[in-house]
């Protein structure tokens, strides 16, 4: 699977994807026939209104939503052909996740939470320090590995789920709002770490956001409405973001 | 209004988690279960005691009795010289019918008429018109064996079977005359059980002034008493045996109170962090307080009301169990119906509610008044309880050394023989955290390096210590009362073996078949003794004969023997100076005494012990030692024959024991005798030794089915109780295991952990549950059950126990996570991440 994955240059290709929450009698279709193509070391933004669906978009690309219609190909793997198992090892090895309520295990030190993935490879604990250092160190949190999660500030806790997402160089990282919580100093530190990193290892990137200023960053924009994905116009771009 | 906003607040936590809401309630159900089922059990049989003496004694108030019963000629001469005074003569015994136990008894009907015994007013017409010529059964028995008013029936005596027609039922308002019961006129029933000219005694109806007309008149050989006294007998007979079971039945609720703590402990702070945003937002803490209690009186009125409605339906089990243990051991009881009274259901309920609000309000305070940003914060909590983690394990320390020393006062007391086993829980119960948390961080920091998940499992138990730490000592506390009712049974039984080893020195023992287990006392005929003391095979013999004596403490079943070659076989004297005490007992007027007896009354070597003899009324005998002695805990006195002889005119034997020469083969040897002696006219059992050892063990296991049964319910109660502890501190972790599944954790790994976690718990357990449950079985052995039975034993760690322990609460453990183990590896990933 590794050699499939290193030779396919389409990040995420989704076709066709229809999603439908039940709500107690009647389904509510959050997403409606969506249409999504990311090549390798693209970066896209992807806005909307809140409710919108943009969360259930990522967790369907990262396998944590059933498939329920249409076909989704993530790093060259049909999603649809995947086991719960096989799903869950593209995820441990190829995706890094940015939660939007930053899901950092409140009883594992910043240090365990950064280094979650690693663990789960099997990576030991010299190795893991190691590669934990200097990523502590970039995303502004030295010597506060030992602290946990509860006691950090809201930019903090999501300077952690960064580095947690990143800490295996993944060749997909979707984020979901990563600098939601952030004034606008520390917003644009965090979103430039993430660029920087990204682009280190050619990784893509899926950003979800609301700002004008984050979606920049992206080579292109798309927005959510009515279910799907179409290009953001400039006229989108303008103003205020009112969406 | 604030409390009815919280209430609500806590329907709906319990709505959304229903299987925490039923563990807990469970958790109280059999708690209460046990202890109300045990209470009943106790009072339905004090009921039955008291409803039989009323139906036995009617109205007499006193009763005239002698060492080995009254002549009826003294009782013609005493109506004759009071023809006044209310009297009338009475013997009792017991028959079996169709392998049941009948009380037999045998009354004047001439006489009856004032006492009002065995009916009411209406029907005192049978009891009147008893003719001489046959029995009058209970009513309900007649009918449940299928038997008309006019058939025959054949009753198994000490010595023989014997056919009596039935003339008629008995009706009576007393459920204690309506079965198991059978009555005939006096002369009859004499010549049923053989019983001569003697009458078991002449019951009275008298006045002050009569009584001291009658002590007067009183020759030394027979004895006035008052009715009252024997009832008390029989109570203080099965006083250690009741004491014992109300004892196991402490022990399940102390375990009980504990595992109900802890629940209540675990739903106050699993919601910790909601009650500190209550808190913030503007919720004072009284009335936190108040709806944390009304919240625990309502789950426990609920399981305490269904916990004594179960007990009542198993009573009934232990009543049949309990009946046949004290029909093996001290005399014939037929429990009728189960005694359940208002008293009994409220004490239940306020039992089980007064422990869970207790524990409540302990978790309750601590919700209260703990500060709200802090509670809110999941590490500050767990740093907190980090921090108080020694503390506690120091004043376990403290409590538990309190509750040894408690132990190890001389005092006969149990109540404070209880509370010191409950000190040793609870202090131990103070110290297993502690040692949960460093045992799995060395677990942890060992197993990083060989494999990082089950490093994981170990330290997810260090970092959530204040609900692992919780959980583990629920599951040690349960599993080591097992493991010390095991031991304490295993003790007493290997004990008890011992002693049957020692005791049963003769290759055979002939007797006469008892009619009822509980009694031996048929004579031999003299052609059996002839052809014995004839047998060319045989070394020596011994000769036994059991009465009851009265003595100033009561009634005591006594041995009057005649030992192999005047030697001490078979007997296990205690003293130190066992030549002395024999050499006294062979030669001067003393007895030797059972431990139990020396034990409840202060007696020792040397003490005056009066008892009243047939020859000579009161006579005062020195006790010569004490014996070792399980078959009775109410006490055993054994008097040398040539002693017994010169105060009791029965010469008769009732067993005999039996060694063979050296050179012969036992097996054969016995053969040899049973052809010759079954030739006699008499029925006879002839026992190997192996065979009476073989029976008195199962008559021993008999006696503890009950305590099997209520530690199987103790198991019952802590199985719930780590189930619903390992279902809330695991899902209450179901966002941290979805973040675990979406970083990369397969289902199967995310079983893995959890399994491994609650077996890391399990093992953790299971080591801590030894050093306490032998603890606890030392304080069983050593202390509980010499104060209740007066039996000193050695303690005996059964082969296997230790093993069967550890198993019980890795087990239990690893059955209680698998529920919740395959729920979070099934629940959907994405919802339980967006839970906030
Ligand atoms: N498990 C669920 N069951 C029912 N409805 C759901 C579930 N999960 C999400 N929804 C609904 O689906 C819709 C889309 O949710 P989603 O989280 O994807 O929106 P979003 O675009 O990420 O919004 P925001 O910008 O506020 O984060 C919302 O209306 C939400 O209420
Ligand atoms: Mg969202």
């Amino acid at each position: 699977m590794n050699q499939y994955i290193e030779q396919s240059n389409i990040a995420v290709d989704a076709k066709n994807v229809s999603h439908a929450y039940n709500r107690a009698t009647q389904a509510r279709n959050i997403v409606t026939d969506l249409n999504l193509h990311i090549e390798k070391g693209e970066t896209v933004a992807v806005v909307g209104r809140s409710g919108s669906g943009k969360s259930t978009l990522l967790n369907i690309i990262g396998g944590l939503e059933p498939l329920q219609q249409g076909e989704v190909h993530v790093l060259g793997k049909s999603l649809n052909g995947l086991t719960d198992s096989q799903r869950t090892a593209l995820r441990r090895d190829h995706i890094g996740f940015i939660y939007q309520a930053f899901n950092l295990i409140p009883t594992l030190s910043v240090a365990d939470n950064i280094t979650l993935p690693l663990a789960l490879k099997g990576v030991n604990t010299a190795q893991r320090q190691q590669t934990l250092e200097p990523l502590l160190e970039a995303v502004g949190l030295d010597g506060r590995g030992d602290d946990y999660p509860d006691v950090l500030s809201g930019g903090e806790q999501q300077r952690v789920a960064i580095a947690r997402a990143l800490i295996h160089k993944p060749a997909l990282v979707l984020a979901d709002e990563p600098t939601g919580n952030l004034d606008a100093q520390s917003g644009r530190q965090i979103l430039s770490l993430l660029e920087n990193l990204v682009s280190e290892h050619n990784s893509s990137l899926i950003l979800v956001t609301h700002s004008l200023e984050v979606a920049g960053i992206a080579d292109r924009t798309m927005i959510m409405t009515n279910g799907s994905l179409e290009p953001a116009q400039v006229s989108h771009l303008n103003g205020t973001l009112a969406w | 209004m604030v409390t009815h906003i919280l209430l609500r607040s806590s329907l709906t936590f319990y709505r959304q988690h229903p299987l925490q809401l039923l563990s807990s309630i469970i958790g109280i159900v059999l708690g209460v279960c046990i202890v109300t089922a045990v209470w009943i059990t106790n009072s339905s049989s004090k009921r039955a005691f008291a409803l039989s003496t009323e139906a036995l004694y009617g109205r007499t108030t006193h009763h005239i009795v002698g060492a080995q019963g009254v002549d009826q000629a003294f009782y013609a001469q005493l109506r004759k010289q009071y023809p006044n005074l209310l009297m009338s003569p009475v013997i009792e015994g017991h028959v079996l019918l169709d392998n049941e136990v009948f009380s037999l008894i045998g009354i004047d009907p001439f006489a009856e008429s004032a006492f009002a015994r065995l009916t009411n007013q209406a029907d005192t017409n049978s009891i009147n018109n008893l003719a001489t010529n046959g029995l009058v059964m209970s009513a309900e028995s007649a009918q449940r064996l299928n038997l008309n008013a006019t058939d025959t029936i054949t009753v198994k005596t000490a010595n023989d079977f014997i056919d009596v027609p039935l003339i008629g039922k008995l009706n009576s308002a007393n459920p204690a005359a309506r079965s198991g019961l059978l009555v005939g006129d006096i002369s009859l029933v004499q010549n049923i059980l053989q019983r001569g000219r003697h009458i078991d005694r002449i019951d009275m109806i008298l006045n002050d002034e009569q009584t001291l007309l009658i002590q007067e008149a009183l020759p030394t050989t027979l004895k006035l008493n008052n009715a009252a006294s024997r009832h008390e007998t029989m109570l203080a007979m099965t006083r250690g045996f009741q004491i014992n079971l109300t004892a196991m039945s402490l022990l399940s609720l102390l375990v009980g109170a504990f595992l109900i703590h802890n629940t209540m402990s675990f739903t106050v702070l699993q919601r910790r962090e909601l009650y500190a945003v209550k808190r913030t937002l503007g919720i004072n803490s009284r009335s936190l307080f108040i709806s944390i209690l009304i919240e625990a009186v309502l789950i426990s009125l609920v399981g305490s009301i269904i916990g004594v409605l179960l007990g009542l339906s198993l009573s009934q089990q232990l009543i049949k169990l309990t009946t046949q243990t004290i029909n093996d051991l001290y005399f014939v009881l037929h429990v009728q119906q189960v005694w359940f009274t208002p008293g009994l259901f409220f004490g239940g309920i306020v039992l089980g509610v007064g422990a869970s609000v207790i524990a409540a309000s302990l978790s309750a305070m601590d919700a209260a008044k703990t500060n709200p940003v802090q509670a809110q914060q999941r590490s500050a909590t767990e740093a907190q309880t980090r921090k108080i983690l020694p503390m506690l394990a120091y004043l376990g320390v403290v409590i538990m050394l309190f509750g040894l020393a408690l132990a190890t006062t001389p005092t006969q007391s149990l109540l404070l023989g209880f509370i010191s086993l409950m000190l040793v829980i609870v202090g131990y119960g103070l110290l297993i955290p502690v040692i949960s948390f460093h045992a799995s961080r060395l677990l942890k920091q060992s197993l990083a390096g060989i494999s990082p998940m089950l490093s994981m499992a170990a330290g997810s138990i260090e970092r959530n210590i204040s609900r692992t730490g919780l959980a583990i000592a629920a599951l040690t506390v349960a599993v080591s009362s097992t493991f010390g009712v095991d031991v304490m049974i295993g003790s007493f039984r290997s004990s008890v073996d011992n002693w049957l080893g020692d005791t049963l020195q003769s290759d055979v023992y002939v007797s006469v078949p008892a009619a009822v287990s509980t009694r031996a006392d048929g004579a031999l005929d003299n052609s059996v003794l002839n052809a014995i003391k004839h047998n060319g095979d045989i070394a020596s013999i011994s000769t036994g004969l059991k009465l009851k004596t009265r003595t100033a403490l009561g009634e005591f079943d006594t041995l009057a023997l005649s030992p192999h070659e005047n030697k001490p076989i078979g007997i296990n004297i205690l003293d130190d100076n066992r030549d002395a005490v024999w050499q006294n007992f062979t030669t001067t007027e003393s007895v030797l005494i059972s431990e139990p007896l020396a034990t409840k009354y202060g007696l020792k070597s040397g003490s005056a012990l009066s008892i009243f003899t047939e020859l000579k009324g009161d006579v005062t005998f020195s006790v010569a030692g004490i014996v070792r002695d399980y078959a009775s805990s109410h006490g055993q006195i054994t008097m040398h024959r040539s002693t017994h002889n010169r105060y009791w005119s029965n010469r008769s034997v009732s067993s005999i024991g039996i060694l063979f020469k050296n050179n012969v083969n036992a097996i054969d040897a016995s053969n040899r005798l049973r052809e010759q002696i079954t030739g006699t006219n008499q029925a006879l059992r002839i026992q190997q030794n192996s065979e009476i050892h073989a029976d008195s063990l199962a008559v021993f296991d008999r006696t503890f089915e009950v305590t099997r049964v209520l530690r199987w319910l103790t198991v019952g109660v802590a199985f719930v109780g780590i189930f619903s502890a390992l279902l809330a501190l695991n899902l209450e972790r179901a966002r941290e295991f979805a973040v675990l599944r979406a970083t990369g954790f397969s289902r199967r790994q995310l079983l893995v952990l959890i399994s491994s976690q609650t077996l890391w718990m399990g093992v953790l357990a299971g080591c801590l549950a030894i050093p306490l449950g032998w603890a606890m079985s030392e304080i069983l052995i050593h202390i509980i059950n010499v104060r209740s039975f007066g039996w000193s034993m050695q303690s005996f760690i059964p082969s296997g126990t230790v093993q069967s322990t550890f198993v019980l609460s890795c087990t239990a453990a690893l059955f209680a996570g698998l529920y919740p183990a395959w729920r979070l590896s099934q629940s959907k990933i994405a919802r339980q991440l967006r839970d906030e």
